[in-house]
């Protein structure tokens, strides 16, 4: 049990800063997914939560405690990793029973230990196997049973689905999730699948170029993303992006773009925003999700356009289209089975409350703007 | 992957290493036949191959006993020289402690420093690291042997141990080159796995990197033993003054000069001669496939 205190933590090999001053607090037992593109930092700060690396300044604190100087082992922490990690020239008895011989466990003591851990993850039938005699799958079992043997404090895991096949690495993340249930320790889960993070998660960290972009829970992250950075991180497919313009009418912000007129609700933008700086440039963004379509039969709302159906592409859930109205192009996502066809002009309605406004020069959220800082452990 | 050739390609190829083949075997055939005649049939030259013990054997005047008479006589003692006895057995001896301790210093020590370069980070590492490959390009051999023997006659170590050391002292970079490289090729999550799992910088060696790198030691190894049991030079200077704490394949060129009344025993030179062969010559048919893993190992990851 942990609560992982990162304080001012900096990194930087040579020239490159892998990491900047970065602040942040996982709480105990929590589920805290880092996501980002590969180079933002998120498996440097891994590697300096475990130890394996030292930060340049900064300070990582388990449970108040300064780890500075402090070796892996005695950090009370276990990691899985993206290429298994699995010690090749030992069978999968050994590979488990590792870190307790480190411990200096007695014999029988590690062989129980070792049987009951197999036990749990199923793996009883191949403790004799060599690693290279394993499926992917067993791999990484073999090595979730490593790191679950010594009881850890904190769990950490870089990318461990990005080497299995589709089918396993389901299977795995069902197992992680049932682990964290179980186990009632904090983990720490490095990943660049939006989908993973998003699935696992109590909360995410959305890192780019060593810092912090926004902190939240998975539905925070999606329903409000603080930058375009996120918002366009997260999400398949991605968030449409539209260069809009907004004004104050009658005390209303509305927002044009796509030759359309919306008049969002206040929650979105702060009104001193809007009425100071009416006629000013702004970054409108959609989900595809949240269009609609207007069937002919039915009564066109407000807030409906036109739009030209360029292509369908049929994702075995939804219909992913590509759609063009008012001479911009953005992708739309619909129910399968809905009746469209390419070429053929459509009705789509858009909710306002829907729409997410970023500033164009900041690009970040209006509504964060308004807001106070987010502070370290991601409250506000 | 099988190379695909057509079939005059293949004569032309095989015919080729045919002759090689017996280019190669023909003094190691010489040298077995000669060692079962005796020293008045090998002067006098001919190309009979068989030796005459070998026809009397079916006439019945001859024992096997006569047709191994010189192994015998390298083994009893009167294979020698006025004076001592020519010991075989003690040579051999000294042969395999002297190259089994090369072996044991040169892959212990290849195999921490290689691990240490490739993996460690301390101060003066670069200049250490363009020392070593400095001690490439200097020829050992014939340009230190004066060097070495002052040293090693000043410290007192003219013996078979100083010659163990000497042997690793001059192994060469080469080794740690190649050990560097399949060190290389281990996957540096390994040894963040076992950081975590407890280990230090020196156990992480002792459990992880050299057990993992078994082939390429056991290829340095087979190298290594074959270099230092047939070593002529060096040992020949170091033990010059001890007549039975020498090695094998010193022992063999002394049987010509030391021969009894100043004439060469060449009977007895070939029969010493497949002696030190022999073993060298199983240890590579047994360890072939090993050996070959080794080597191609160190140059492609596997």
């Amino acid at each position: 049990m942990a609560e992982i205190r990162l304080e001012a933590l900096k990194k930087d090999f040579d020239e490159v800063h892998a990491l900047r001053s970065l602040d942040l607090v996982i709480r105990d037992h929590e589920f805290m997914v880092l996501l980002g593109p590969s180079g933002c930092g998120k498996t440097t700060l891994l590697r300096l939560i475990a130890g394996i690396e030292k930060p340049t300044d900064g300070r990582v604190c388990f449970d108040g405690e300064d780890m500075n100087g402090i070796e892996p082992m005695h950090r009370n922490v276990a990691m899985v990793f993206q290429n298994f990690g699995l010690y090749p020239h030992l069978n999968v008895f050994k590979n488990i029973a590792f870190p307790l011989q480190s411990l200096k466990w007695k014999p029988d003591a590690i062989e129980a230990k070792v049987k009951e851990t197999a036990e749990r993850l199923d793996i009883t039938h191949i403790l004799n196997r060599k690693p290279r005699q394993l499926s992917g799958g067993q791999k990484q079992r073999t090595a979730l049973a490593r790191a679950m043997v010594r009881d850890p404090a904190v769990f950490l895991f870089d990318e461990p689905l990005s080497n299995l096949d589709p089918k396993m690495r389901v299977e795995i993340r069902d197992l992680i999730a049932e682990l964290h249930r179980s186990l009632k320790t904090t983990f720490v889960y490095v990943t660049h699948d939006q989908g993973e993070a998003m699935q696992l998660a109590d909360r995410i960290v959305v890192m780019e170029e060593g810092m912090i972009r926004q902190i939240g829970t998975p539905a925070e992250i999606y329903n409000e993303p603080n930058s375009v950075y996120v918002a366009g991180f997260v999400g398949n497919p991605q968030m449409n992006f539209y260069a809009a313009r907004m004004s104050d009418r009658d005390g209303e912000c509305v927002v044009k773009f796509m030759g359309t007129e919306f008049t969002v609700p206040k929650s979105l933008i702060p009104e001193e925003q809007y009425r100071n700086e009416s006629g000013k440039k702004i970054i409108a963004a959609v989900r595809p999700e949240d269009f609609r379509l207007i069937p002919d039969t039915e009564e066109a709302a407000k807030y409906h356009f036109e739009a030209a159906v360029r292509k369908i592409v049929t994702m075995g859930a939804g219909l992913y289209t590509e759609l063009e109205a008012g001479g911009v192009v953005f992708t739309a996502v619909f129910q399968n089975h809905t009746e469209i066809a390419e070429g053929s002009t459509v009705t789509v309605h858009l909710d306002p409350s829907r729409i997410h406004l970023f500033d164009s020069e900041s690009k970040l959220s209006v509504r964060t703007l308004a807001r106070p800082e987010v502070t370290s452990d991601g409250t506000l | 992957m099988r190379m695909r050739m057509s079939i005059p390609a293949k004569i032309v190829l095989y015919t080729f290493l045919v002759i090689v083949v017996i280019i190669t075997f023909i003094p190691l055939f010489y040298t077995l036949t000669a060692s079962f005649k005796t020293n008045m049939e090998i002067a006098g030259g001919g190309v009979n191959p068989f030796p005459a013990t070998f026809a009397k054997l079916f006439t019945g005047d001859a024992t096997i006993a006569d047709l191994f008479d010189n192994y015998i006589q390298v083994f009893s003692g009167n294979g020698g020289w006025v004076g001592t006895k020519g010991n075989f057995f003690g040579y051999t001896l000294n042969s395999t402690f002297v190259s089994l301790l090369t072996v044991f210093f040169v892959v212990l020590f290849t195999s921490m420093s290689a691990y240490v370069f490739q993996r460690g980070h301390f101060p003066g590492q670069k200049f250490l690291y363009w020392l070593f490959l400095a001690t490439m390009f200097i020829g050992a051999g014939s340009i230190t042997i004066f060097p070495v023997l002052r040293i090693t006659t000043k410290v007192g170590i003219n013996n078979l141990f100083g010659l163990a050391i000497v042997q690793f002292g001059t192994a060469g970079a080469s080794n740690l080159f190649l050990t560097m490289g399949y060190i290389k090729t281990i996957s540096t999550e390994l040894d963040q796995a076992a950081r975590i799992d407890g280990c230090s910088f020196f156990s992480t060696w002792w459990r992880i990197i050299l057990p993992l790198s078994k082939p390429i030691l056991g290829t340095i190894a087979l190298i290594t033993f074959r270099g230092s049991w047939n070593n002529y030079l060096l040992p020949s200077l170091m033990l010059a003054k001890s007549q039975t704490a020498t090695t094998l394949v010193v022992a063999v060129v002394k049987l010509q000069s030391m021969g009894g009344a100043g004439a060469s025993q060449y009977n007895l030179m070939m029969a010493g001669t497949m002696l030190a062969v022999m073993p060298m010559l199983i240890l590579f048919i047994a360890m072939n496939r090993t050996f070959v893993e080794g080597i191609t190992a160190g140059a492609v990851k596997g």
